[in-house]
């Protein structure tokens, strides 16, 4: 029996006639009425697509670009806090070379955007959450995507948000109360398994199996043999089964956009693992263009390939593996970040723009970019965005956050010299509310500790570690101080857009 | 230029009265030095030695002196220690290098000067502010539940938890009773300037009160050595079993990654008669399996990492590949009649549209005894008929075998149907067929067979005798090939050959340089392959191939090399091939000693990361991981030319609050340092740039001391000087038994519950006991291994 979503969409909008008042569900729309109710003039909703890599440690030259290129305008952040910014120009820098040249109106960097606690290997740190392998004790939040997930949407799809990357997470959620990692699926083809079915058979049909497996464990659960720790075990068993059915029920929008990839064994191999980040890239673009989602995020690398070395080693043992961490920034880049722009801004949107105007793709690492061994810093995590999610924000532009006033120097968490940024749960706020949501809607789940509850992210309790002072006597912060004197001036202003960036 | 008389004397009391000088003046006392000279020390209002004034004697006494130690405007009690190992060994090698006797004189009057200091100083200590000297228990404990007890009632350190009475601290070598001069607990309370030795302790915050320290001295001082001297060393590692009490629960498990495989592979078997067709369906749903995710035990960072079979987590992930597998074999299997009838081991297609009732509930019979490992219940047996009925018959076969494959008496080890042994229910004596899945799927990783099944219908397990005959047919699968497979994996987790990084092969300058002479193609991944495959030949070799015991297998010379490069590191002929008598290497090589252990990819060794495999995996030592705060800290230092690699690890681990641990860790590692980081024994270490340039070398420094239990350490300088001390202690075979408790049963041993199965199983591993194969067997008689009970 060959399965037909029209006839099951037309069946249940039926039947919700008759029995109940039933909203018209994007996720049981036919695949041409999907994707033109998503990307119909004046209801063309922005996606945002974050990327991840893990560690990092790429230094700010090979990442911005050189500010003696630069016709830097400035601006006042504060009293105080001077800023400056500039369009970009062609061959931004080491990383961003001339292959983005068509793109750089569509890229915005971000220079001094501070992730003021310390995180060290917080891995998911520019999303929000900090708790990855940091201080005990961190206030912990969801991440950035898991919080659009939650809140953007009216109905919720099938997939409210992508979580893909083959060895790490950077995504967390809010289950149960608390805050957990969202498994990461692992490959191309688990991916459009996930998002586009990829089943064989009937769906509907195997869809009363599974419900009658369900019931099998239901059995099982309760038998007095069962003791409580098993039944919990039997319980999330029987979740992901109840996933699995509403999958399995739903009809996917836009059938088969993209082909079901095959399996790769991409542990080793590093050009096939391109391959699949290329699919994996392809099936969320799909899932944009489909309104299966609009949210998704991707953690990549790095990983070794012969000559590159251990990337322990090179972040923290030698000058000359800088070198090495460019080249693979440069491949990743290639590989992903400008794969993706390139199949967004390919895709035209009912408002006329395209799918990368009407989204904001960012990209982001572990670590700063410490000019000092041994730094695990977060001070300044290299940044770019691409799109301005449908004119919400400014593009084409290098923004440096750094206070280029006099009393900008500050020291990071290890003591080494930096300029003092903003804090980034300010940026991360004003991306929150260039996607509509209210700074109340953001901070509804975030833990309150601290006479500044602004911003979006996880904070450090005040106090933590104590400010220093800068080379005239000002007191400064050393990452983590929401007290001294820097964040105090700052932190009451990021509750609200961010100025240059957001419009 | 030596001083004068009168400028010596100055000096010498500037040194001594700067040292501390700025702290306020509390009282001066007068002490006799340990040689019964006189002096007077004043202290602070902290107890703390301001300065010690010499007596008019004394001061004579030094002024006819023509010593030049202290042509120095400052020194500390660290400095002493210093230049009294330097005049020391300068005494030494006097001789060698022609001293005048005139020139080792004085260094002897310096010698005996620094030492006169030294003395003044310890005699002068806190112990000076509290001239009254009263044990008083209660205060120490105080003192201690105040300072040390917020960390030290977790297990931070290799002693495990504290409990504040006075023998534990005894027990536990922390203190020396009688001698608090010579005990631990004292010296890392006292301190001292530059964190020498033992680490300060409290780490952080505000020292304990001088006051404090000396109560804890006097309580030391005051405790009495037990009769007949100092305890006697502590003996072997054991058990205590308490027959009365029951074994550690087990949670319901699902299968393993492994398990759920192999069991889908047996599945199949019955379509190996149809040729090519059976070669595709496998192709079709390996090509679906391959996608289970990998299990491992998530774990923070540098936590000690959980055998992998100990996985018991869901994830949707896994549940959609279990569907996906599910669906795309029954789809596969019933895709044609030929395969129908061939896949139900029937001469009728219970699949056909026209398929007669008999044909289906024989069918439902059978393959129900496969999926839930025992046959149904007629009751099951109906209700499967019913839900086939209940469907198109196009798909009724095909959604009948997704419903037995996706349920959980298929997914799961429930072993729930057993009869209550004890009072309270949840204590269960397996049913035959629950034992029999125990067996095959602890040593196969897999469904038992369809012979094994008609043996448990025919009674098979009813007596012990059967359960023997049993266990011995699985030990004699054909081949053993699944028995091996299942202690390989078991050794593959031990030794970590899942983090084994890749060999760099000669793709940077600098292992080109380290590599050179090897025959080491760039990037060659038979080497990787090699060094492990060595490894696993062996370990078949000795507990399969030649009855070998734990010892003969932690202390082989046999090798089947064949990679013509690690050949050369062992210094031996390649092995020829299938068949052949191992080589016999040059020296022992247990598993420590292996590339596979040793290497780490690149040409830099870790000795922490070797030390920590031994201690934690193979002596199942307990070494809890930095802690969240600490985690930013654990970088390796980088290489430099003036330190050898032993040198740079020990630098960075020998302060608090690292010291607790890598005290005892890092010399596990550090006897190891013969061996380069491709396993190639030397006596130089060579330290490399990165464009290969040779920047220093430094002698290869594998003496060290262990300890391998409180109370018990070792002098030992190679990994196998280790392993012969550990087995005195019987300490790899308790920790085998642990791990094999981990491995064969999939949960957490529990020292006092699993107490007799883990000392059952230690003792088949004492010298002059069993083989490896038949400890392993052993298990399948374990006290626990019939048994289950419930986690609640």
């Amino acid at each position: 029996m060959k399965y037909d979503p029209i006839s099951r969409r037309q069946f249940l909008q039926g039947s919700g006639g008759f029995l109940l008042s039933v909203p018209l569900l994007r996720s049981l729309l036919s695949p041409a009425e999907a994707a033109a109710a998503c990307n119909s003039a004046g209801d063309v909703p922005p996606r945002f697509f974050g990327i991840y890599s893990s560690y990092g440690n790429l230094q700010r030259h090979n990442w911005y670009p050189d500010r003696n290129r630069l016709t830097l305008q400035s601006t006042p952040l504060r009293p105080g806090h001077l800023v400056h910014f500039a369009d970009l120009p062609l061959d931004i820098s080491p990383t961003f070379d001339s292959r983005y040249n068509n793109y750089r109106s569509k890229i915005t960097l971000i220079e001094g955007s501070d992730i003021v606690q310390r995180c060290g290997h917080g891995r998911a740190n520019i999303f929000g959450h900090c708790a990855h392998y940091s201080e005990s004790g961190v206030p912990d939040c969801e991440t950035i995507d898991q919080l659009l997930a939650r809140t953007i949407y009216s109905t919720p799809p099938l997939v409210p948000s992508i979580m893909a990357g083959r060895d790490h997470s950077s995504s967390y959620k809010i289950s149960n109360g608390q805050i957990v990692e969202v498994d990461p699926i692992p490959s191309a083809r688990n991916l459009f398994d996930a998002v586009f079915g990829g089943y064989s058979g009937d769906p509907g049909s195997q869809a009363l199996v599974v419900d009658r497996v369900k019931a099998d464990f239901e059995h099982v659960r309760g038998s007095n043999r069962i003791g409580a720790t098993d039944r919990q075990t039997l319980s999330e068993i029987m979740d992901t089964l109840s996933d699995l059915q509403n999958r399995l029920n739903s009809t996917t929008n836009c059938a088969n956009p993209v082909e079901r990839p095959p399996y790769r064994d991409t542990w080793g191999d590093i050009e096939l693992l391109a391959v699949d980040w290329d699919t994996m890239a392809d099936i969320i673009v799909a899932a944009f263009r489909c309104c299966v989602t609009r949210v998704a995020n991707l953690c990549v690398g790095p990983y070794e390939r012969p000559g590159w070395g251990d990337w322990h080693e090179l972040s923290h043992n030698s000058v000359q593996g800088q070198n090495t961490i460019l080249e693979y920034f440069q491949y990743a880049g290639e590989k992903i970040f400008l794969r993706v722009i390139q199949k967004m801004d390919s895709v035209l949107e009912g408002n006329g723009r395209t799918l990368l105007d009407n989204s904001l793709v960012m990209w982001g690492m572990e670590n700063c970019t410490s000019r000092y061994d041994a730094d695990h810093s977060n001070i300044g995590n290299p940044l770019v965005f691409a799109g301005g999610a449908n004119g919400a924000f400014r593009t084409g532009l290098y923004i440096d956050y750094r206070n280029q006033g006099p009393y900008g120097w500050g020291s990071d968490v290890f003591g080494n010299p930096c300029k003092v940024g903003i804090p980034h749960n300010w940026l991360l706020m004003a991306i929150a509310l260039g996607f509509g949501l209210t700074p109340q809607q953001a901070r509804a789940n975030l833990p309150q500790h601290s006479a500044y509850n602004t911003g979006y992210g996880a904070f450090f309790p005040h106090g933590y570690e104590s400010g220093g002072q800068d080379n005239f006597g000002n007191p400064v912060y050393r990452g983590v101080d929401l007290y001294s004197q820097y964040y105090a001036n700052l932190l009451p202003l990021a509750n609200g857009t961010l100025p240059i960036f957001s419009v | 230029m030596r001083l004068k008389g009168p400028q010596f004397f100055q000096l010498w009391v500037a040194i001594v009265l700067s040292i501390f000088a700025s702290s306020a003046v509390e009282a001066q006392v007068e002490r006799s030095a340990p040689d019964g000279s006189p002096y007077v020390c004043q202290l602070d209002s902290n107890g703390n030695v301001t300065k010690i004034i010499p007596t008019k004697k004394q001061q004579k006494k030094i002024l006819k002196s023509k010593s030049k130690v202290f042509k120095r405007k400052a020194v500390t009690q660290a400095k002493l220690v210093k230049l009294k190992s330097s005049f020391e060994k300068q005494i030494r090698s006097a001789k060698k290098k022609r001293l005048s006797a005139a020139a080792k004189k004085l260094l002897k009057t310096d010698l005996k000067l620094v030492n006169k200091l030294l003395s003044i100083w310890d005699a002068c200590g806190p112990q000076l502010s509290q001239p009254s000297c009263e044990p008083n228990f209660a205060a120490v404990r105080a003192t201690l539940e105040t300072n040390c007890f917020s960390c030290h009632v977790q297990a931070v350190g290799s002693r495990g938890a504290w409990q504040l009475d006075e023998q534990w601290f005894i027990n536990s070598q922390l203190v020396q009773p009688g001698n608090a001069s010579g005990s631990e607990l004292y010296a890392r309370l006292r301190g001292n300037p530059e964190n020498l030795g033992p680490a300060n302790m409290p780490p952080a915050g505000p020292s304990v009160s001088a006051e404090a320290i000396h109560q804890i001295h006097c309580w030391i001082d005051s405790l009495a050595l037990p009769p007949g001297g100092p305890p006697p060393e502590p003996g072997p590692v054991s058990f205590t079993c308490n027959q009365q009490m029951a074994p550690a629960p087990n949670a319901v498990k699902r299968l393993t990654t492994a398990e759920y495989q192999n069991s889908i592979l047996a599945l199949l078997s019955p379509l190996a008669s149809l040729g090519a067709e059976y070669t595709e369906v496998w192709g079709i749903v390996s090509d679906e399996l391959r996608l289970l995710p990998e299990d491992r035990v998530p774990v923070e960072f540098l936590e000690v990492q959980k055998l992998s079979v100990q996985d018991n987590s869901v994830s949707q992930i896994l549940t959609d590949v279990w569907f996906r597998v599910a669906t795309r074999l029954a789809l596969e299997v019933t895709r044609t009649s030929a395969r129908r009838v061939a896949f139900s081991e029937s001469s009728c297609d219970p699949g056909s549209a026209d398929a007669a009732s008999f044909c289906v509930q024989a069918w439902i019979g059978k393959i129900g005894l496969k999926a839930f490992r025992r046959p149904l219940t007629n009751a099951e047996i109906q209700d499967f008929y019913e839900f086939y009925l209940a469907r198109d018959r196009s798909v009724a076969m095909s959604e009948t075998l997704v419903r037995f494959l996706l349920s959980p008496r298929f997914l799961l080890h429930l072993e729930i149907e057993g009869q209550p042994v004890g009072g309270d229910g949840t204590l269960l004596a397996l049913t035959p067929y629950e034992i029999l899945s125990r067996v095959t799927f602890a040593f196969w990783q897999s469904s038992p067979t369809p012979e094994l099944y008609s043996a448990v219908a025919n009674g098979a397990l009813n007596t012990e005798t059967g359960y023997r005959t049993l266990v011995e047919q699985i030990f004699a699968d054909s081949g053993m090939t699944r028995t091996r497979e299942t202690v390989r994996n078991l050794f593959r987790e031990l030794l970590h050959f899942r983090a084994l990084a890749p060999i760099n092969g000669g793709n940077t300058q600098s292992f080109a340089a380290f590599a050179e002479g090897l025959d080491l193609e760039p990037g060659d991944p038979d080497f990787g392959f090699a060094i492990r495959d060595d490894v696993l030949r062996v370990i078949d070799y000795h507990v399969w191939d030649s009855d070998g015991t734990l010892t003969d297998l932690l202390s082989s010379r046999a090798s089947f090399v064949t990679n013509p490069a690690l050949a050369e590191i062992y210094g031996v002929p390649a092995w020829p091939g299938q068949g052949a008598a191992p080589v016999t290497l040059p020296e022992a090589r247990g598993l420590f000693a292996r590339a596979a252990f040793l290497a780490s990819g690149n040409e830099i060794h870790h000795p922490i990361s070797r030390g920590g495999r031994i201690y934690r995996e193979w002596l199942c030592q307990d070494v809890p991981p930095p802690g969240p705060e600490m985690a930013n800290l654990v970088v390796p230092p980088p290489p430099n030319p003036n330190l050898s690699t032993r040198e740079r690890f020990h630098q960075i681990t020998s302060n608090a609050p690292c010291s607790s641990c890598h005290d005892r860790l890092n010399p596990y590692g550090f006897a190891l340092e013969q061996y380069d980081s491709l396993g190639r024994k030397r006596a130089i270490e060579l330290v490399f740039d990165l464009d290969g340039t040779v920047l220093a070398q430094h002698q290869a420094n594998s003496a060290t001391q262990i300890v391998l239990m409180p109370g018990v350490t070792r002098a030992v300088a190679s990994p196998q000087e280790i392993v012969n001390e550990a087995l005195q202690k019987s300490l790899p075979q308790a920790c085998m038994a642990r791990q094999a408790v981990r491995y064969f049963m999939r949960r957490d041993e529990d020292l006092e519950k699993d107490g007799c199965t883990l000392e059952a199983l230690r003792t088949r591993l004492l010298q002059g006991g069993a083989s490896l194969r038949e400890f392993f067997k052993e298990i399948a008689f374990s006290p626990g291994f019939r048994l289950s009970k419930r986690a609640d």
